[in-house]
């Protein structure tokens, strides 16, 4: 059986477990939520931009064939 | 946006906004011993586009037609048959016919916006030799046979009034052109298709086409030896009418320094360009013989069974995300040798016979369905890792599963705010909130839907979404994607306060459609 398969289904039962426990307890949800940092663009995704962008300006000045 | 452009329209060409002549009605029962074949065989000379638009009427249900002679006076048709005869290839005169499609009998002398399918215009070019006529569709819009729930999604759609001495009547589709192969081929017609649906005006002439690409038939010979347009003259009218392009190109022959290669990408841009109502154009390489092609490609069809997603990941090495292109089976495209609607499976068109991809739109912002998916997915796996488990908020949980998992499936749309908020509101989102989002978000922006597998593909339905903007997008398409909200079940996340809010909506949504 796949790894990454049998690991989802072991997450998902562990959350599943744990909101049974939460629930017989009967408590209402006190959780609130954390934000988060302000975003901040990733080393890749700067790559990728600067990749993006030289293609493109090579994309636009060909012209090959005709159709 | 996804499904663009419904606004009625009716065009210059007279096509559509003039009744015709002599009209001929025609009973399709085969009772009496109505062919589509014999139709076509005697009356069009076996044309195979013919045949396949009566095809797709007789799929539609078609029950009679009407056939009317258009008047030759037509300013449209006074400009091509000048053109032809500038092109010195033998031409004479033309006939052009005009054929509406209804679901109601002949004698029954119902016919109204019910029972009216669409139409088609057919022309035949008489020259000095052969003695029959070539003919050719010159324009047809039908309905779509295959709907939404047929897994069809004709993204790139829009609705044309045509008027009759009984009627006038809405019919909406994709309008489809054949090429003459003398006056204007096949990137003319794939222009004209993807233009009709983008341009005010709906539609656009060949010979605007032509001036605009700066093409002369009389020195010019289109259609001989592969004479056709450049990919720089397609930019030419692209630009000249204010539509931007985003360029995809393969030409194993010719040096390039490519710093990334996308060719092995072009189907993922084809389907992001696709998925939010982007009309493309995707040219490839004949095989067997010399030449190039060029199809418009508007729609896709979906296949919630596909094994490909899976698969994909599990064995093959994928990206750290479903994408929704996963469960895309068909493109929907005209091609202008066979027909309207016709289907090209996914990866059927080898990346060795691919060439070109156009990707148009008005908003060059709306082109940039990548720049915004590699960020949500960033964004979305930060914020489940920063809130695991919460309390009686079951759905956000399985998001936190299978973001930390890299199993989201993400599907990338390009949205307008009024049509977000339509959609919040019918989920049910307190007002307060619908009111933060009216001041916050802009005009238009990305909605990356966030899902799991089955989830996606067989409830159609999603965790939530994530909201970008790219809005200063330059020429080279420079400009990285600025998340602007996230909202999953039980939260909605405003990025500029920094602050996470509790909603009432704690389940999970239906699929942007």
């Amino acid at each position: 059986m796949n790894e990454e398969l049998v690991g989802l289904a072991a997450d998902l039962q562990e959350v599943y477990h744990w909101e049974q426990d939460h629930r017989e307890q009967n408590r209402k949800s006190t959780d609130i939520f954390v934000p988060i940092e302000p975003y901040s663009p990733s080393d890749t995704v700067k790559k990728q931009n600067e990749e993006l962008v030289k293609y493109q300006q090579i994309a636009k000045n060909f012209s090959y064939g005709e159709y | 946006m996804v499904n663009t452009n419904a606004c009625q329209v009716i065009l210059p060409n007279g096509f559509r906004s003039n009744c015709g002549n002599s009209p001929q009605w025609f009973d399709t029962n085969k009772n009496i011993g109505y062919s589509n074949f014999d139709f076509v065989d005697k009356y069009f000379q076996s044309s195979h586009t013919v045949r396949r638009i009566f095809s797709l009427a007789r799929k539609l249900g078609f029950r009679s037609f009407l056939i009317e002679t258009v008047d030759s006076a037509l300013p449209w048709l006074v400009t091509d048959d000048h053109l032809l005869r500038r092109r010195n290839c033998g031409f004479k005169h033309s006939e052009v016919y005009r054929i509406s499609f209804f679901t109601s009998e002949k004698d029954s002398e119902i016919f109204n916006q019910e029972n009216f399918l669409g139409y088609a215009v057919v022309k035949k070019e008489y020259f000095g030799s052969p003695i029959f006529p070539s003919i050719y569709v010159y324009e047809s819009v039908l309905q779509p046979y295959r709907q939404e729930k047929q897994n069809n999604f004709l993204h790139c759609k829009r609705t044309y009034q045509v008027a009759y001495p009984f009627g006038t009547f809405n019919v909406t589709g994709a309008l489809y052109a054949q090429q003459n192969a003398k006056t204007f081929v096949c990137a003319h017609v794939a222009l004209r298709s993807v233009l009709s649906l983008l341009l005010p005006e709906g539609d656009i002439s060949y010979s605007e086409i032509n001036q605009l690409a700066g093409i002369d038939v009389s020195q010019y010979p289109l259609g001989e030896n592969n004479k056709g347009l450049t990919p720089d003259q397609i930019d030419k009218v692209l630009e000249s009418k204010g539509i931007t392009s985003r360029k995809i190109f393969h030409e194993p022959q010719s040096p390039s320094s490519n710093p990334t290669d996308l060719v092995s990408e072009f189907s993922r841009y084809l389907y992001g360009y696709i998925e939010s109502g982007c009309p493309s154009l995707l040219a490839f390489e004949l095989t067997g013989k010399s030449g190039r092609h060029i199809v418009p490609v508007l729609g896709h069809t979906f296949n919630e069974d596909t094994w490909v997603s899976d698969a994909r990941y599990a064995y093959f090495g994928g990206e750290k995300f479903y994408s929704s292109e996963g469960w895309l089976s068909t493109y929907l495209i005209h091609d202008d040798n066979f027909g309207p609607y016709l289907c090209i499976p996914r990866n059927y068109l080898a990346t060795d016979n691919f060439r070109l991809l156009y990707g148009l739109h008005y908003n060059r912002e709306a082109l940039c369905f990548d720049k915004a998916e590699v960020v949500a997915l960033e964004r979305l796996k930060h914020f489940a890792l920063a809130n695991p488990k919460k309390e009686n908020l079951s759905w956000f949980n399985r998001f936190v599963v299978f973001a930390k998992r890299e199993q989201l499936v993400l599907r990338t749309i390009f949205i307008s705010q009024s049509r977000y908020i339509n959609l919040l509101q019918h989920y049910g989102i307190e007002d307060s909130t619908i009111e933060q989002l009216r001041q916050k978000l802009p005009e238009t922006f990305w909605m990356v839907e966030t899902s799991c597998s089955e989830l996606f593909s067989a409830t159609r339905a999603k965790f939530g979404e994530i909201l970008l903007t790219c809005e200063n997008v330059d020429g080279d398409f420079n400009g990285i994607a600025k998340p602007l909200a996230i909202r999953l079940p039980g939260v909605i996340y405003f990025e500029d306060e920094n602050r996470p809010i509790s909603t009432s909506m704690s389940n999970y949504t239906p699929l942007y459609s």
